[in-house]
C-alpha cells in the first residue's frame, strides 16, 4: 500500500484514557496492518510506553501531557511516546526474569516492549521512547 | 472481563473471559479476594476465554499467587492461549506459575 500514516496526538495524563487512544490508533493502523498478532504487539508496547508515561513520568498529573506519535510507510510502523516528567537512568532498567526480581508484581512494561519491537531507543533522558516494529 | 467461580472437589475455579488489562486488573483483584473469602488452598484459574493481558495483568496474577501462597495454598493456570502464553514465555512467568494445557491436567496436579 502506497504513501503514509503520520498520527499526532496529545493525551492528558489520565490512565483512563491509554485503552481508548491506543485503541483509537490501531484503528488506524488496522487498514495496513493486516496480521491480527501484530496489531495485538504493536497494541500492547503502545500502551505500555503510555502507561508508563502517564505513571512514572508525568505523575500522573492530569495537567501534563503526553505525545504520541505515529509513523507508518512500507513495512516500517513507528511510535514515539514522550512525557513531560523527570526522566530516568534507561541504562539501569532492572531485568524482571532475574532470579530475585520474578515475583516482583510491577517492573515488565519496558521489558515487553524491548522484547516485542525490533528496534527500542531512549532520548531526552528517558523522557522519549522511540519503538519501531517492521512489518513482515 | 468476566470471572465465573465454582467449586470442584476442593479446588476453586476461577474461569476468566476477556481481556486483563489496567482497566480490568483492579476488578478482577476484587473479585478474586471476594472469591478467596474462605480461604481456600487450592486454586485453579482457567484462562480459557482470556483475549489480552499486559503487564498490570501479569502484576495482579502474581499477587493473586502470593495470596493463595501466604495461607499455604497452591495455585495453578491452565488453558492458556498461544499469544498469552508467549507472554508469560517472554517475561519467564512459565516459570513462576505451573501452568497446564487444560483443566483437566491442572485439576489431576493441586
Amino acid at each position: 500500500m502506497e504513501g503514509e500514516v503520520y498520527l499526532n496526538y496529545s493525551v492528558k495524563s489520565d490512565l483512563k484514557l491509554v485503552q481508548p487512544t491506543v485503541a483509537e490508533i490501531i484503528g488506524k493502523l488496522k487498514r495496513r496492518v493486516k496480521k491480527e498478532t501484530l496489531l495485538t504487539d504493536l497494541r500492547l508496547c503502545l500502551e505500555e510506553a503510555l502507561i508508563n508515561a502517564i505513571k512514572h513520568g508525568n505523575q500522573q498529573k492530569r495537567e501534563l501531557e503526553v505525545n504520541i506519535e505515529v509513523k507508518q510507510r512500507g513495512r516500517r510502523v513507528e511510535f514515539r511516546v514522550s512525557d513531560k516528567g523527570k526522566g530516568f537512568d534507561t541504562t539501569n532498567i532492572p531485568d524482571p526474569t532475574e532470579k530475585n526480581n520474578l515475583q516482583r508484581p510491577s517492573g515488565r512494561g519496558i521489558f515487553l516492549i524491548k522484547k516485542i519491537m525490533d528496534e527500542v531507543r531512549f532520548f531526552d533522558g528517558g523522557r522519549t521512547i522511540f519503538m519501531l516494529k517492521y512489518l513482515d | 472481563m468476566e470471572i465465573k467461580e465454582e467449586i470442584i472437589g476442593e479446588v476453586l475455579v476461577c474461569s476468566i473471559s476477556g481481556e486483563i488489562n489496567l482497566d480490568t486488573s483492579p476488578h478482577l483483584r476484587k473479585l478474586f479476594d471476594k472469591a478467596m473469602h474462605n480461604k481456600r488452598k487450592r486454586v485453579l484459574v482457567d484462562f480459557s476465554g482470556v483475549t489480552y493481558i499486559d503487564s498490570s495483568g501479569l502484576a495482579t496474577l502474581i499477587e493473586m499467587m502470593q495470596k493463595v501462597n501466604k495461607i499455604g495454598g497452591q495455585m495453578r493456570l491452565s488453558n492458556l492461549s498461544d499469544k498469552v502464553r508467549n507472554i508469560f514465555e517472554i517475561t519467564k512467568l512459565d516459570k513462576l506459575f505451573q501452568i497446564y494445557p487444560d483443566r483437566h491436567k491442572a485439576l489431576e496436579n493441586l
